[in-house]
């Protein structure tokens, strides 16, 4: 079996395994260790990447596999990787075993709680891996379903109302997207051959300009609804502050990045002419959500609540970038949405763990947490200096290689928007550092506070990992950024065919 | 701190070629020249105790309040953060967000819901209810398709 299949099949056989436990204490631990694997099986697969990438193998894809299960549309099985899609199964690979500690003390329905999260990373797994588009929408469907029990069972506060209001507005972007894709599928062949679903197929033809100013718009709004893009952004601050802790981690981590590598890899790769044309209506969206997102957090009382409109901003920043349609810039995209994904799956398990000890989300009515739970405190101090952009974490090289890349372009619309959204950089740091103040400086507000525990073992472990991975980017990004970079070439050439900045 | 372990400028390239960086030598040698001044000035005000601090302090008396008062940048802050972003540019951006851009999806999803209670009472189960609606359709395509089809 080729290595990219394991990443489906070791979640599959996880989720059969807690199927068949009798004893409800190991379900957890079954998750772990399943989980576990699938972290060392995604260290193999990178070390194997670069390796094959330092012996000289330039194909675009690597580990390419190809299976025929749909004969009389042309649908494949088919698998491969490069760079981009390597450093997504990463993130997800950590983002998701820090979801299954931070979830160790869930009791109810405990079974069915690890059965679905599971189940969620094996569509995002299946769609990081997936080389046709039909295969990427069925995974990326199979990783929204579970999200909607994930949230309306086990989430808190109005649940039903977000997992419905989140599924509905997934599920609509969704149907713009099948829309696209098929767009895409009827036209890959404007020669007569035989219709595809293969990216790699499509992306050697030219599909018809007036197909392309039609369909990009669809499958670029479509990925954009995951990717809060401005205005569909709306299920995401309800739907995080709604969902269980490992869930919010997941989906701000890794199942929002769905969208921005959905949009980069389908809608502006397959259809670049049209990516072209129209990127200036979409650059304006996405710069509105990342200036929005940035102030719309800052006046948020819940935790939970600003972390999502952080997301929104960040996340719009990544669907920017991807539209500036540089090689700079779009490196900047690949790292912001891996680095995003880390730091916001940090920042949504630590207001987990501190609402595990205050039962409460709001920064008003806490205060001085520093002195009593240090450990806690000192880990969202350091999620909070990445998502700002200290130098040293991952948020800043992210963001400067964006910003960098976005000014490169010479129209001076191009840099008028760049300067707009630089300022959310500074709009970040007021949010985040007044909430820094608020919650963790200062004298305790509760009597009940002064007694509360700091991070349990298995806590520890869950942030820790998640802390060194954005450190690891913050202060040796280079090799991240070369695996990406290499992997950017074919698409940036294709770009410059047509556009030559 | 991170200059000698970052190679910021070989990350940031678009074309795999460090970005050039120069020393600017107007600008950099008044800049150490002044914090060499800098330090030297306080070195002799506060390495020992003696009066020339007081002394200052009477002599640029107004410039030492702004010295001490850090030059109001706190206030200014304070004032441009509470005062000005709070206030008239993030509550209205959350009240947009809540009231326009949130209400307009549940308007949608409303719409929806409604809709579909009005029309409910088609699914009736009554299987001479689907013919009648059944025929008419087939005669109203009927004489569509043959009077004003051309």
């Amino acid at each position: 079996m080729d290595i990219l299949t394991l990443f489906v099949v070791i979640p599959v056989l996880t989720i059969t395994a807690i199927l068949f436990l009798q004893d409800m204490k190991h379900v957890r631990l079954v998750s772990a260790v399943g989980m576990g694997i699938q972290l060392i099986l995604a260290a193999i697969l990178i070390f194997m990447y670069l390796s094959a990438r330092h012996a000289g193998n330039t194909e675009e894809m690597l580990f390419v596999k190809d299976y025929l299960w749909y004969k009389s549309l042309n649908i494949h099985y088919a698998v491969g990787v490069d760079g981009i899609s390597v450093a997504m199964i990463g993130l997800t690979s950590i983002v998701v075993i820090a979801g299954i500690f931070a979830s160790w003390e869930v009791e109810f329905l405990r079974r069915e709680f690890f059965v679905s999260l599971i189940l969620l990373a094996t569509g995002v797994f299946g769609f990081f891996i997936s080389i046709d588009l039909f295969t990427m929408f069925l995974f990326y469907e199979l990783a929204v379903i579970p999200m909607y029990l994930l949230i309306g069972i086990w989430g808190t506060g109005p649940k039903e109302y977000s997992a419905m209001k989140l599924t509905l507005m997934l599920m609509g972007g969704s149907a713009l997207l099948l829309v696209g894709l098929l767009g895409i599928y009827f036209n890959s062949s404007p020669d007569g051959g035989p219709l595809t679903f293969n990216i790699l197929e499509i992306s050697k033809i030219t599909i018809p300009m007036s197909a392309q100013r039609l369909f990009f718009p669809l499958t670029f709004v479509g990925f954009g609804v995951l990717g809060a893009l401005f205005p569909f952004h709306t299920w995401s601050p309800d739907g995080h502050a709604s969902a269980p802790t490992a869930v919010s981690m997941l989906h701000a981590g890794v199942l929002m990045k769905l969208g921005g590598y959905g949009a980069f890899r389908v809608a502006i790769f397959l259809m670049p002419q049209a990516a072209h044309e129209l990127s200036w209506i979409f650059i304006i969206l996405t710069a509105t959500s990342v200036v929005y997102g940035a102030f719309g957090a800052i006046v948020q009382k819940d935790l939970k609540y600003i972390n999502a409109y952080s997301s929104v901003s960040h996340c719009g920043l990544v669907l920017f970038a991807i539209l500036m349609m540089n090689k700079t810039a779009m490196n900047g995209a690949v790292i912001q949405m891996i680095s995003h994904g880390l730091m916001t799956a940090l920042f949504f398990a630590l207001i987990g763990m501190i609402y595990g000890r205050t039962h409460t989300r709001l920064i008003n009515e806490m205060g001085g947490l520093m002195k009593v739970i240090p450990f806690l405190s000192v880990c969202y101090v350091i999620a909070g200096l990445a998502s700002l952009g200290l130098p040293g974490l991952s948020g800043f090289v992210a963001e400067m290689t964006v910003f960098f890349g976005a000014f490169q372009h010479p129209e001076p619309f191009y840099r008028v928007v760049t300067i707009v959204a630089v300022s959310s950089m500074v709009i970040t740091a007021v949010y985040i550092l007044r909430v820094v103040a608020v919650l963790l400086l200062g004298p305790t507000t509760n009597d009940h506070f002064n007694h509360l525990p700091d991070a349990k073992w298995y806590e520890k472990i869950s942030v820790v990992t998640l802390i060194s991975a954005v450190a690891a980017i913050g202060l040796a990004p280079l090799w991240l950024s070369n695996m990406i970079g290499v992997s950017l070439q074919p698409i940036v050439t294709k770009i410059l065919a047509i556009s030559p900045f | 701190m991170f200059a000698g372990f970052l190679p910021f400028n070989e990350l940031i390239t678009s074309d795999g070629k460090p970005f050039e960086t120069e020393l600017e030598l107007i600008v950099a040698i008044p800049s150490v020249l002044i914090g060499i001044v800098g330090i030297g000035i306080a070195y002799l005000m506060y390495y020992n105790a003696n009066e020339l601090p007081n002394k200052a302090a009477v002599l640029f008396k107004h410039g030492y309040k702004w010295a001490y008062n850090k030059f109001y940048m706190d206030e200014v802050y304070l004032f441009v953060t509470k005062k000005v972003i709070f206030r008239y540019i993030s509550a209205p951006i959350a009240w947009f967000d809540r009231h326009v851009v949130d209400a307009t999806m549940n308007l949608m999803a409303s719409v929806t819901q409604n809709v579909s209670f009005r029309i409910r009472d088609f699914q009736s189960g009554q299987i001479q209810k689907y013919a009648f609606v059944f025929v008419t359709g087939v005669v109203g395509l009927a004489i569509l398709l043959i009077y004003f089809w051309k």
